[in-house]
């Protein structure tokens, strides 16, 4: 029964492979299988707290520049630019939390990660830009 | 810190931030194959944006209290570049930290290669934003310093 297991999971951790090309130059084939599935979970994490964190990011820049800042986030330093940044990367790193829980359950789709970045990046820079 | 320790920090903080920006070009230029894999450039840019952020928050206190309402009183648009400047910093340094970990942790060698590559995306608006406050830094260190 265990040699069936073992020779199930070599099968399905060997079953694909595909070129992968080094900065060397080299190539050589790699499975996919469930160590891939984890990277993708790390990448997934990451792209979630960074998203989180411009979003997070420009909500306050606003508020700040309105005249509105949180009182929670004015409690975290003295400077306005310092505290901005320790409460997104506290949200993004929240976010990044969650989404490590909720992502290992769900069959999740990195396609759109790369048009949420674009759009994410696009929104901080146009609140940079607009609201100084 | 004395007048003269603050200028240096905030010339070293300069220069840095041109290397930097350069060094940034290299993962993004490298990502742009999703398969690629390009660690060393990755993780000297990122280590680099991430030393000149630091340096600038060293400085930044004092160039909050001593240059900035000068720099304000001189001329509000150039005050208003050096906020924006800061912002797009930060911006920077937290794309080339979300680039790195997508590059070490992303699955570059299945069906989905091509849609993971964020680290690409990550880098390139890093050096867009570092390039956009290196220029800013010149701009305003020229105006009104130390």
């Amino acid at each position: 029964m265990s040699k069936m297991i073992v020779q199930a999971l070599e099968t399905t951790t060997t079953a694909h492979s595909v070129p992968a090309t080094t900065s060397k130059g080299r190539v050589g084939a790699l499975p996919i299988g469930y160590d891939a599935c984890v990277h993708r979970l790390e990448a997934a994490v990451a792209d979630v707290a960074v998203v989180t964190f411009l979003w997070t990011y420009s909500a306050l820049h606003v508020a700040h520049v309105a005249g509105r800042d949180l009182a929670l986030v004015r409690s975290i330093a003295a400077i306005p630019l310092f505290a901005i940044v320790v409460a997104s990367t506290v949200v993004g790193a929240l976010a990044g939390l969650v989404a490590s829980l909720v992502l290992r359950h769900v069959d999740w789709r990195p396609g759109p990660a790369r048009r949420l970045l674009w759009w994410s990046i696009g929104l901080f820079a146009a609140t940079m830009a607009l609201l100084p | 810190m004395s007048a003269g320790v603050l200028r240096a920090l905030e010339h070293v903080h300069g220069h840095l931030a041109w290397l930097s920006t350069l060094a940034l070009y290299h993962p993004a230029i490298l990502l742009r194959r999703p398969r690629r894999r390009a660690l060393g450039a990755a993780l000297s840019a990122t280590v680099l944006v991430t030393a000149t952020a630091a340096l600038g928050a060293l400085v930044y206190p004092a160039y909050r209290a001593l240059v900035k309402p000068a720099l304000f009183a001189a001329s509000p648009a150039i005050g208003n570049l050096f906020e924006r400047k800061e912002n797009l910093g930060v911006g920077a340094v937290a794309l080339a930290w979300a680039g790195l970990v997508h590059h070490l942790f992303a699955d570059r060698r299945g069906a989905d290669a091509r849609a993971g590559n964020v680290a690409f995306v990550a880098f390139a608006g890093a050096a867009a934003f570092a390039t956009l406050a290196a220029v800013m830094g010149v701009i305003v260190s020229v105006e009104r310093s130390f």
